[in-house]
């Protein structure tokens, strides 16, 4: 029975939710999406690892050199 | 041993709560019994193709002026296209029908209680319902042509 009131809080603290299709119109907006600014991001990649003398992580192609 | 059947039990007492999802051979519930708003037409003994949208979708947008294509060209045969907005804003749905000039009938389904029961796995969905009421044909997204003629053989054939 105790093992039974241990285990009957964890059915109602799984946090977990799917968003169902017709929900996820706040998921659509620009403002979610992680790469909604493409030119700036590009940008600020170059800088990035030019600066860094690294590359790498963002799928951008180069030796490092922070030449291109 | 009963510590193990107790954990089993409350593993399928949290899978269980989630609805199963309407497949092809079930009957298609009826939108009225749900609270949706906007003339909802006669559809018994027809043939129905309900598809389901959102404004945010772009592919449901798309999809309009070919179901206005395929409204057209079957409407004299019998088939009866209903699109149904998911939106919960009514403004919403609003503008998305603005300008797109369908004269297929849409019903609206604020309260998402129609929606909540079909459960689409996306949007668009289609949902093509036969003289019996039952599905038929369940096609989500929309993908141009590819969706246009995957639906046509549909409904040619439940239209026979």
């Amino acid at each position: 029975m105790k093992f039974l009131l241990l285990l009957a809080p964890l059915v109602f603290l799984t946090s977990c939710a799917k968003v169902s299709p017709w929900e996820r119109g706040n998921l659509s907006k620009k403002c979610m999406s992680p790469d909604r600014d493409p030119l700036g991001d590009s940008m600020s990649e170059h800088m990035y690892f030019s600066r860094e003398a690294s590359l790498g992580g963002n799928g951008v192609g180069g030796g490092g050199c922070g030449c291109n | 041993m009963k510590n193990l059947i107790i954990c089993l039990l409350i593993t399928l007492v949290i899978f269980s709560t989630s609805h199963a999802q309407l497949t092809e051979g079930s009957a298609f519930p009826n939108p009225k019994s749900y609270g949706v708003t906007g003339k909802i037409p006669v559809t018994k003994g027809k043939v129905v193709l309900y598809d389901f949208w959102a404004s945010w979708c772009a592919p449901c947008r798309q999809a309009f002026p070919a179901y206005e294509k395929l409204h057209q060209k079957y409407k004299k045969r019998g088939l009866i296209i209903v699109g149904v907005g998911t939106d919960k804003k009514p403004a919403d749905s609003a503008k998305f029908l603005r300008g797109l000039n369908n004269t297929f009938p849409v019903v609206l389904d604020h309260t998402q209680k129609f929606v909540s029961k079909v459960r689409p796995k996306g949007m668009p969905t289609a949902y093509l319902v036969g003289k019996n009421g039952r599905i038929i044909h369940i096609h989500t997204g929309f993908h141009g042509k590819k969706t246009i003629k995957a639906l046509e053989a549909q409904i040619e054939a439940a239209l026979k």
